[in-house]
């Protein structure tokens, strides 16, 4: 949610802000109506992060903001101030998510690729906040990722050997 | 992943884009950086038909950033997929809103979108006409005064002072005679209004003149060599001066096979001094560029007293939109299959691809056949129970077999219809003669079964060609131009060359197409890929194995013959030890070379089809065939359907990889459902469309996933790469029909519209209610 503060102010297009990206805090003097999508993908060249819809409906651009999944295509860079945004880029030591591709591979849960991202993220946060989710927990939590060649049964199959490994 | 995991013909080894999609390293358009790249926004038009009396674009031009103006006067010419009907930008009149008027280039999409503000267009609103059965009257506004003035490819039969841009006629056997012969027909009107591909990439495009002549086109498009013969068709380049280069796609389902808004980015970036232009269109606009075919169908048959089906007509209004593009080829090549997978000695099939002013309609995963489908299927149940017959029994006494003749009078081989409802009913245990029982819940809901089949063929035979790269070090590259979209294409390529090579999969790398490095494929299209493309890189693998036999004659001192393959090697006959690929090249060759295999797929026969009568007796490479049987759990209180299960059997004739093969067939059954409880574009009274993003228009999400159980059937294709056939379009068909008829069988109330809408349903079931 936009804190009301940030908004009251009238002549601020710009604000000086400091965002942890992948582990990294980056200072940037932003446009106030720059999304944190474009922030990623355009200053940061995090391409991973994909834009299906620019409304929050697809779950593409899905990036964990201080853990939690969140679809940055409706958050603007502002709002991250002060806070860590994680996305593929920097999971390359993150044993969870790196097991989750893995089992996306194995299960056959990838095809055109461009839900992956979303997909693997927003599993991951579910999996750091539920051990032992269900299937029905599964599904819900991937309710706003969507996929147009998979059916999500694989996807979801990927999810519940993550689960099984017990990692 | 290890390179010794068996990875040939028929073993499943995981993607070779897998790692790249997993990491989020996947390139598509919006991915692609450029030096000195410019926005491209398009002005659309507001009304679904109007004539342009004036546009001024002076105050666009004084915006700062802006690059290149243009509307229709700036871009002469006409073009299309089938008919050339089709402006760059809407010249004298508008045909849809959404229609291009008028397109800007500018440095940042902001002072793009602050030009086009600025452009005022003069607009006199006349008639519009949207349904496509009103279309089709002689009195209705005319789309399209010069119909018969256009260049037209022969496929099209269009019908002068009409809306009709083409007309299909099929006529088997007397219709009169036909009837006569029954105990009982059945007539009834069917529709499957308009959907969206609803790819999870948006369409994209970038375009640049390169400073050397070179036309540059980056787009995420199905079929490279078809943008660049019509694009060079349209600007007067010859084909060497047209370069289309395809990054990832993100789905493509047949939204991206033809050229749609790339001929405009080509327009402007022909102003913007070598600078390159690029179109990425927001999820809103990508719902207005292409959708789906609408369809209303009027069906009635024949049958007698014990089950055989004696005749049966059809009629089909296709919803084509403001310009023909594939409209006449949808309503062509479905309608040959339009009477459905059965035995049927009188046919007869009208059907009408219509202009109306909507969007554009294009190719869908289907081409018409899941449209079809439904009718016929639901239609099929409808007889069966007038006949007192369980509907798989009814299906099994009249599908076509081998041997047959279909409907264009066409000899039917390697036939899998009957296997395919053969093994679907064994997995969901329906037994032939016994229909199984719905289960009340007791509390408003039921759960039952159902059943639907079909059948689509691909097309004529068109040529594909590949290369087969050998390194000396030993890596493997495949050139061929099929674009793997997501449907696991370049796995299935690698695997075939790991077959006839003996290289492990992980050396070998397929190239993204690029008409300037990758070689001639007609389209990534009509379930093609593997048969065609396949075709040719296995010759080319075939080919470069045997170049490689012939080194190893001259190293080894053996005949080529001799020389074999294993465990990844080239093996010497003589010793059985085995070499790499690569050593045994550097070993063979002084100074160093690469081999280069060349294949083709060049197949005989294929004949048109007679323009009065539909007949012919080989209309199509092969043909697919799938069944499905859904479980649904139906709550008449809330009207909602749901999907619980879903049997699916296709016959793939060979299955390469047979995980991918599931995949497909699990992709397909989602779309399906989706058009058969949820998906449909809503137009208002002007034409406009009410509900194109993605929260108004629900896809499947995960809550909404049936279980899938994918069956493979393998009956061999004789022309088939290993007796592969194609596969991803047929088993999107089913799988609506079989929810219906799940509906039907539980409740005797027969539906005749998709998608099956809780609202919809409500209603159907309270008034069944109030008989009670």
């Amino acid at each position: 949610m936009p804190e009301a503060s940030l908004w009251g102010e009238k002549a601020a297009t710009k604000r000086r802000v400091t965002i942890t990206v992948n582990e990294i805090p980056y200072t940037y003097t932003l446009p106030v109506d720059l999304r944190l999508a474009d922030f990623l993908r355009e200053c940061l060249n995090l391409k991973s992060v994909k834009l299906g819809c620019g409304a929050g409906d697809c779950g593409a651009c899905t990036v964990l903001l201080d853990g939690r999944a969140t679809p940055s295509c409706i958050v603007m860079a502002v709002e991250a101030h002060g806070k860590s945004v994680l996305t593929l880029e920097g999971a390359e030591r993150d044993r969870l998510i790196r097991a989750l591709q893995v089992a996306f591979i194995e299960k056959g849960a990838v095809q055109c690729g461009f839900c992956t991202s979303g997909m693997i993220l927003t599993l991951a946060a579910l999996l750091r906040e539920n051990r032992r989710p269900t299937k029905e927990d599964i599904k819900r939590a991937l309710a706003g990722n969507l996929c147009r060649c998979t059916g999500y049964q694989r996807i979801i199959n990927a999810a519940l050997a993550v689960v099984s490994d017990g990692l | 992943m290890t390179d010794n995991q068996r990875a040939g013909v028929g073993a499943s080894p995981y993607r070779i884009d897998g790692k790249i999609k997993t990491d989020g390293k996947a390139e598509y358009i919006q991915d692609m950086d450029f030096a000195g790249l410019l926005e491209a926004a398009i002005l659309p038009s507001p009304y679904a038909s109007a004539r342009i009396r004036g546009i001024d674009c002076g105050a666009a031009l004084a915006v700062p950033g802006v690059a290149a103006v243009i509307t229709g006067a700036d871009v002469p010419g006409f073009y299309g997929t089938t008919i050339q009907d089709r402006p760059v930008l809407a010249r004298e009149r508008v045909r849809y809103v959404g229609e291009p008027v008028a397109a800007v280039a500018a440095r940042g999409k902001e002072a793009a979108l602050m030009a086009l503000n600025r452009i005022l267009v003069d607009y006199e609103e006349t008639a519009a006409v949207f349904d496509p059965e009103e279309a089709a009257d002689p009195t209705a506004p005319l789309l399209h005064e010069d119909l018969m003035t256009y260049e037209k490819e022969p496929i099209v039969n269009a019908i002068a002072g009409t809306n009709i841009c083409s007309q299909f006629r099929l006529r088997k056997g007397d219709m009169e005679k036909g009837l006569a012969l029954a105990d009982l027909t059945l007539e009834e009107s069917y529709e499957v209004p308009r959907n969206h591909h609803a790819c999870l990439e948006p369409y994209g495009v970038i375009a640049q003149m390169e400073r050397e002549g070179i036309l540059h086109i980056w787009t995420g498009n199905q079929s490279p060599y078809v943008m660049q013969r019509s694009i060079a068709a349209l600007f007067g380049l010859t084909w060497n001066q047209v370069r289309v280069s395809i990054p990832a796609l993100g789905g493509g389902f047949g939204s991206k096979i033809y050229p749609s808004l790339e001929p405009l980015v080509v327009a402007l970036a022909r102003k913007t001094n070598h600078r390159p232009v690029r179109l990425l269109l927001d999820r809103e606009e990508d719902f207005c560029r292409v959708t789906n075919h609408g369809c209303k169908i009027k069906i009635k048959t024949g049958v007698t007293r014990d089950g055989v089906i004696t005749a049966r007509q059809m009629t089909t209004y296709w919803d084509t939109g403001a310009y023909a593009d594939c409209g006449p080829l949808v309503a062509r090549n479905s309608g040959f299959t339009a009477a459905g997978p059965y035995r049927i000695p009188n046919v007869s099939v009208d059907a009408y691809s219509v202009y109306t002013n909507l969007p554009v309609a294009t190719a869908f995963r289907g081409y018409g056949i899941p449209h079809l489908t439904w009718a016929y299927e639901c239609h099929t149940d409808h007889l069966a129970r007038k006949l007192g017959m369980d509907p798989l029994e009814f299906r099994l006494r009249n599908v076509v077999r081998n041997g047959d003749s279909s409907h264009t009078g066409e000899v039917l081989r390697s036939v899998g219809m009957k296997a395919c409802l053969e093994k679907a009913a064994a997995a969901a245990g329906w037994v032939a003669g016994k229909p199984p029982r719905p289960v009340d819940l007791g509390d408003g809901r039921f759960r039952g079964l159902g059943l639907a089949c079909s059948w689509k063929g691909s097309m004529r035979h068109y040529g594909s060609a590949a290369t087969v790269r050998i390194m000396e070090e030993g890596s493997v590259e495949i050139n061929v131009s099929n674009v793997d979209m997501g449907q696991g294409s370049s796995t299935i390529f690698a695997q075939m060359v790991v077959e006839e090579i003996g290289v492990p999969l992980g050396r070998v790398r397929v190239q993204r197409a690029d008409t300037f490095m990758t070689p001639y494929d007609r389209t990534t299209s009509a379930s093609r890929g593997t048969f065609h493309a396949g075709t040719a890189v296995r010759a080319a693998a075939r080919d470069a194995w045997r170049q490689i036999q012939d080194h190893g004659a001259k190293v080894f001192g053996c005949a080529p013959e001799e020389v074999y393959s294993r465990d990844g090697k080239v093996v010497n006959p003589k010793t059985g030890e085995g070499v790499s690929h690569g050593a045994l090249l550097k070993k063979a060759v002084i100074g160093g070379i690469d081999v280069i295999g060349r294949g083709y797929s060049q197949m005989p026969g294929g004949t048109g089809l007679d323009l009065e009568t539909g007949q012919g007796a080989n209309p199509t490479s092969f043909w697919m065939y799938a069944a499905q049987i859904a479980e649904i759990e139906a709550d008449t209180r809330t009207g909602q359907i749901k999907a619980l299960k879903v049997y699916a059997a296709s016959d793939v004739g060979k299955a390469i990889n047979p995980v991918n093969c599931q995949q497909q067939i699990e992709g397909a059954v989602s779309m399906g459902l989706g058009i058969g409880l949820m998906e449909e574009l809503r137009f208002d009274e002007k034409g406009r469309l009410r509900n194109g993003n993605l929260h108004d228009y629900k896809i499947p999400t995960a809550m909404d996933a049936p279980e899938v159980e994918a069956l493979l059937v393998e009956v061999a294709h004789p022309l088939g790469p290993y007796g592969a056939k194609g596969l991803g379009e047929a088993p999107v068909a089913p799988a609506a029909p079989a929810v219906a008829n799940a509906v039907y069988l539980a409740t005797g109330r027969p539906v005749w519209r998709a998608p099956l809408k809780p609202e919809t349903m409500k209603k159907i079931w309270q008034e069944a209610g109030e008989e009670v």
